[in-house]
């Protein structure tokens, strides 16, 4: 066992609600609808509901398997597959992390560069979204998820955003409910699931809460909220659009915010695109902050520099992705390596965990 | 020698972001804000762009400006509009885009493309057909507002009192790409010193084909959405007339025979208040030949309009959405094949609620 | 220091050296006085003691018998606090605070020391930064005797403890920690006894530099303890659990930990009913954000999102630009400076020179400035409508880091619009969920998020329903009151 945390580091359980719902509400919900209705049409809100049970499920895997061993990732892929093997598993899921990191950092600057400058630069704007990143993880983890919390509370507002296009919806387009096959529903989880994503740092801030084992149901409730939240805006958005309209739109959130006219405002898509700049800060912050600190455990490097190296690689790989074609190609393949890690992976590491915890206890 | 360090960095950082960071300006008195641009024909692949933008005077009067321009894209058109203009050209502010018939009738496919594409084009701007040249109709100026907001204003004028369905460009481009359904537009037309509204453009895919007649109207709205505020003219039989006004109606569409043949059966509940009328006494006698009448009359209007519609394989009022959302596994194309031929059943029951306050 | 240093290198006789030294001073009073029954000698600075004491309280005992050890005379002159003492530091440091020193030879180690210090202070007065309409208008003085007796006169209990300690190598500035033993936790006292306790500093002049001094972030802009001239917000405070601190020569006492919820808050709001209270703490949140966001956000929209303003306002937008040279940041930036200027000149100038000029500059150079087209109408009014918001804050420094605060934001609007005033926003954020005061969090009770201080944070809710001590302030003894008894409902006519 690894020296214990100090108290002052913890926070509290109930804050686990707002990591794994402010992690997994991030760009996904912005352009998630078409991926999902690409295979199903308009039943895409049961892949959503499905893959949220998944989710469920894979966040009581990961509770089991971090209450039995009080540690995180590192520890366990340690225990479980001996200090080498361990450390390798360990060092390729933070290298997903960065690349994950990238894709929600460039998929952002894209969503600005698309509906509000088509002139800015990449690079400047990406090193002071990075700069506040470095801003944030330095202050520790209680800075973090404070970034975490704030990040939900103060854009709640959006929700409500989602309810004004159903004066433009038409609901009968919902209809018939359960016309796909089993497949077509099979085929389509993939993109939910990948909306879903986040709620496996779990495996990284483990230690930091206090008395963990009582954190579950928090994590639970937070899936559970997105779960809602997602079914919310994926009904608006079949309501919303005919399927052949959905079919072309690239981020439906988004135009479905193009309809919104309030009094002293006649367009809400910008407020829409500017709001969304502090959902997205909490992912990668999280995100270098479980990266840097995955690291520091393994090769005892100082947690300070590692996260500016880490930070000037995101910077790079950002800017190299120059455009639509190619942060696609990327997002794609992080998309489906990311698809593997949560699907295949987590159960796999559930089900090692646990021979090796029985063969233990015989020997 | 850490801090400096650190120092060093955020001066950079503020730096680089100052001097690499910047972005378009589009500065509110320095841009030119088009709120009305029209298309009309010149020949298979060019046409020819005016847009309207209005002047904003210190003394807070609003003129006019027109600019006319004509290329094959039309993005290169505002390109074009944009050399002519002391300011730069944005679209953002549009809230009227207008189609000359002649443009309508060979397709508006490329022109909607970047009404689409473009982000910063509002979703609640209005889109109609002119019967005549869009350019003689922007060119004048009407009321005291610019000839978009004038334009926008009427159209939205309309859609509220329940003279046309509402209709603006998400619900154009829902039916424009759905497979389905087909688009609709209103008609406009100059007229002396106003715009009127003349009736209502049917689109088939992106070809104009046939406007409706006003008459049938108010039960094509009916048909498509339950209006909130309606009114509706009848002529009765000895030269009377009489005005239901505050109309709201309420259609239930219902499908039988889904497996092989659909038939489709709507019921429309039309209740309103008699504000007008000619005749002498409006007793119960009278009451109730008006609401035999009225019903008559638009099941009639129904009934034709839709034969119409079948004949020229267009599905506006969206029969395809209803057949499709009861049945399971449905085939698109034998809907199409079938569409024609399907058997549409309109009853209208109308209640007089109020006939004002003398009998 | 000199003076401390020669006595140090001359052993023999060294109070004799420290007098003849001290006789540099031209207000340095030493002399002998041999008609009285045992001669003795008298040292003392005229400026410090109070001449009035030494001739009627002092002199008289001394005339009137023999005395022959310094014994005698302790016991014959009325004070409770006279020290004998041949400790040359403790005779230097009294002689400076005042006393008068007495001896029966002058070559003698021993002497006494009596207390006759001039005790010169202004006469309490109504507060003037944090006046309130309703509630007591007392307000701190300079004097820290004073200042105490007004703080024990409304917490007449044996548990407020003031520890004190003197601060400054050449102010030597009284400085007394207060606080309630039973109820303060005591990791805040500790942490202010500790950081008095490392100060190192020359000269304390007031507590605001105390404050400066001890804060947690010295870069933060934002005030980490609340300075407060009222001492029923510092008796208030206390009972809450805080910790208060006073300094002689202020008439600030400061208070921490708090939170960023406190500088919202007006003490004059416990004074009138909760709604109305309640009322007026949202209207002052909404100013504050109304102060620091709407330049930036006009500066925003005018140079990036056109399509966000309605068509209606478009006229009176762009016909009131129409002839204005300069972009909206640069226009912006000439107002924001302008009134800043204003607000400047009204605080150096005496008051009432003060308060014509900020009307006189505010009117003409405003009209002024339209007429000319160097500033639209729309902005001027909006740039007012700031200043105003920024000063209903109660804790008059916070609104000061609030007109600063918009500089930045406005040059990143100006920078990237709406997404520029996001990340200002993101950073601002950021530091204040980093910031802490005393160590305690100091976005509490947002974030950590503690639903139970919500009740005295944005809103404040009845007195009844506030039967719980703050829960930041990690007190010792969270009852306030019991809540059964306050709650306690009676059936209809019973």
């Amino acid at each position: 066992m690894k020296t214990a945390i100090k108290d002052q580091f913890l926070v509290s359980p109930f804050l686990v609600f707002f990591l794994v719902h402010g992690m997994q509400y991030g760009v996904g919900p912005l352009s998630f609808q078409r991926d999902i209705a690409n295979y199903v049409g308009h039943d895409a809100w049961i892949p959503i509901l499905i893959s949220g049970i998944i989710v469920h499920l894979l966040i009581w895997m990961m509770y089991m398997m971090l209450n039995k061993d009080k540690g995180d990732l590192m520890t366990i892929h340690q225990r479980t597959f001996g200090k080498w093997l361990g450390n390798l598993l360990s060092l390729l899921i933070i290298l997903y992390v960065l690349a994950e990191s990238v894709t929600v950092l460039r998929s952002y600057i894209e969503i600005v560069q698309v509906w509000m400058f088509p002139l800015l630069k990449t690079w400047p704007f990406a090193l002071v979204l990075l700069f506040s990143v470095y801003y944030v993880v330095s202050g520790g983890f209680r800075t973090v998820t404070g970034v975490c919390f704030l990040a939900v509370v103060l854009p709640a507002y959006l929700i409500l955003t989602f309810f004004v296009p159903i004066q433009f919806s038409d609901f009968r387009n919902l209809l018939p409910v359960f016309d796909h096959s089993l497949f077509d529903i099979a085929k389509s989880i993939k993109g939910a699931v990948l909306a879903f994503s986040g709620f496996e740092y779990g495996l990284f801030y483990y230690p930091f809460i206090k008395q963990p084992e009582s954190s579950q149901k928090w994590a639970h409730l937070g899936n559970l909220f997105t779960t809602c939240l997602y079914l919310l805006i994926m009904i608006v958005t079949l309501g919303f659009f005919d399927q052949g309209y959905l079919q072309k739109v690239i981020w439906p959130t988004l135009m479905m915010w193009k309809i919104i006219k309030l009094p002293f405002v006649e367009r809400f898509e910008i407020i829409g695109v500017t709001s969304w700049a502090v959902v997205m800060l909490p992912i990668i912050c999280l995100m270098f902050w479980s990266a840097s600190r995955g690291i520091k455990e393994m090769f005892k490097l100082k947690q300070r520099n590692v996260l500016a190296v880490l930070l000037f690689l995101c910077l790079i790989v950002s800017c190299i992705l120059i455009d639509r074609e190619t942060i696609e190609q990327y997002n794609t393949i992080v998309g489906e390596i990311g698809f593997w890690i949560l699907f295949a992976y987590i159960p796999f590491l559930f089900i090692c965990y646990h021979i090796r915890f029985k063969m233990r206890k015989k020997i | 020698m850490k801090k400096k360090i650190k120092i060093a960095v955020v001066l950079l950082i503020i730096f680089s972001s100052y001097m690499f960071g910047r972005v378009q300006r589009q500065i509110l008195d320095d841009i030119n804000m088009p709120s009305a641009v029209g298309y009309d024909y010149v020949d298979r692949h060019t046409f020819k762009a005016t847009t309207v933008r209005p002047i904003y005077r210190p003394d807070k009067s609003v003129g006019n400006r027109t600019f006319i321009a004509s290329d094959e894209l039309s993005t290169q058109t505002f390109s074009k509009i944009n050399q002519q203009s002391s300011r730069q050209v944005v679209t953002g502010k549009l809230e009227v885009a207008l189609y000359s018939k002649e443009v309508a009738k060979h397709g508006i496919g490329d022109l909607v493309d970047s009404l689409q594409r473009d982000p910063s084009i509002s979703e609640r701007l209005f889109v109609a057909v002119v019967d005549g040249e869009t350019n003689k109709l922007l060119k004048k100026k009407y009321g005291d507002r610019d000839t978009g907001a004038y334009l926008s204003m009427l159209i939205e004028q309309n859609m509220n009192s329940g003279e046309l369905p509402t209709n603006n460009l998400h619900q154009f481009l829902n039916a424009y790409n759905s497979k389905l359904k087909d688009p609709f537009l209103p008609l406009i037309e100059q007229k002396g010193e106003n715009v009127h509204l003349k009736g209502i453009a049917l689109f088939k895919d992106d070809h104009y084909v046939k406007n409706l007649r006003q008459d049938q109207q108010f039960i094509f709205q009916a048909l498509i959405e339950n209006i909130k505020l309606g009114t509706y003219k009848l002529k009765l039989k000895n030269k009377k007339y009489a005005a239901i006004e505050n109309i709201n109606t309420k259609h239930t569409y219902r499908v039988v025979n889904l497996k092989k043949k659909p038939e489709i059966n709507v019921d429309v509940k039309v209740r309103g208040i008699i504000k007008e009328y000619t005749g002498k006494k409006t007793d119960e006698k009278e009451i109730a030949i008006i609401k035999k009448q009225v019903e008559k009359e638009l099941e009639k209007e129904a009934t034709a309009m839709i034969r119409t519609f079948q004949k020229l394989k267009i599905d506006p009022i969206g029969f395809g959405d209803q057949v499709r959302s009861r049945t399971r596994n449905f085939r698109y194309q034998q809907w199409l094949d079938q569409y024609p031929n399907v058997l549409v059943r309109v009853k209208v029951n109308v209640v007089i609620l109020e006939k004002g306050v003398v009998d | 220091m000199w003076f401390r240093k020669q006595p140090a290198e001359q052993q023999e006789n060294n109070l004799v050296a420290l007098i003849n030294m001290y006789k540099k001073s031209g207000d340095f009073v030493h002399f002998h006085h041999p008609q009285s029954p045992l001669p003795y000698w008298v040292a003392y600075f005229g400026t410090l003691i109070d001449v009035e004491i030494l001739h009627r309280d002092i002199l008289p005992y001394l005339n009137k018998s023999a005395f022959t050890t310094l014994e005698e005379i302790k016991a014959a002159l009325p004070f409770e606090d006279v020290l004998i003492t041949s400790d040359l530091q403790q005779i230097q440091d009294q002689l400076l605070l005042g006393s008068v020193l007495i001896q029966l030879d002058v070559n003698d180690r021993a002497c006494i020391l009596v207390r006759a210090e001039m005790k010169k202070a202004r006469e309490v007065t109504i507060p003037e930064e944090e006046y309130s309409v309703v509630g007591p208008k007392e307000a701190f003085v300079e004097s820290i005797t004073t200042n105490l007796n007004l703080v024990r006169k409304r917490l007449p209990i044996s548990e407020l403890t003031v520890k004190e300690f003197t601060i400054g190598t050449l102010s030597k500035t009284k400085v007394a920690v207060l606080f309630i033993e039973g109820i303060t936790n005591e990791d805040n006292v500790n942490t202010v006894c500790q950081r008095l306790n490392d100060l190192q500093f020359n000269q304390i002049l007031d507590s605001s530099i105390i404050a400066q001094l001890i804060a947690d972030n010295g870069h933060s802009l934002f005030p980490q303890l609340i300075d407060t001239e009222r001492s029923d917000r510092v008796a208030g405070v206390l009972a809450e659990g805080s910790v208060v601190i006073l300094v002689d020569g202020s008439s600030h006492a400061l208070i921490g930990p708090i939170s960023v919820m406190g500088l919202f808050n007006a003490f004059e709001d416990y004074y009138v009913n909760w709604q109305m209270s309640s009322a007026f703490r949202l209207i002052r949140v909404f100013a504050v954000s109304f102060s620091i966001l709407v330049t930036p956000i006009y500066v925003a929209v005018l140079t990036y999102h056109y399509q966000l303003i309605p068509k209606d306002l478009m006229v009176t937008l762009v016909s009131s630009r129409r002839n204005i040279p300069l972009p909206p940041i640069l226009e912006a930036i000439i107002l924001e400076l302008t009134i800043e200027l204003l607000r400047e000149a009204g605080a150096r100038l005496p008051s009432k020179v003060g308060q014509t000029i900020g009307i006189v500059g505010g009117i003409v150079i405003g009209t002024a400035a339209v007429d000319a087209g160097l500033t639209s109408n729309v902005l001027l009014i909006i740039v007012a409508l700031a200043a105003l918001a920024s000063f209903t804050t109660p804790v008059y420094r916070m609104g000061n880091t609030i007109r600063l605060l918009r500089f930045p934001f406005l040059l990143l609007a100006d920078l990237w619009g709406l997404l520029g005033i996001a990340v200002a926003f993101i950073f601002l954020m950021i530091h204040l969920l980093r910031l802490t005061s005393l160590g305690r969090p100091y976005l509490e009770p947002i974030y950590p998020p503690r639903f139970k201080d919500l009740k005295d944070s944005f809103i404040r809710v009845p007195f009844s329903l506030q039967s719980t001590r703050p829960v930041f302030l990690q007190t010792k003894d969270p009852q306030r009151f019991s809540k059964q008894k306050a709650s306690e409902v009676k059936d209809i006519d019973e």
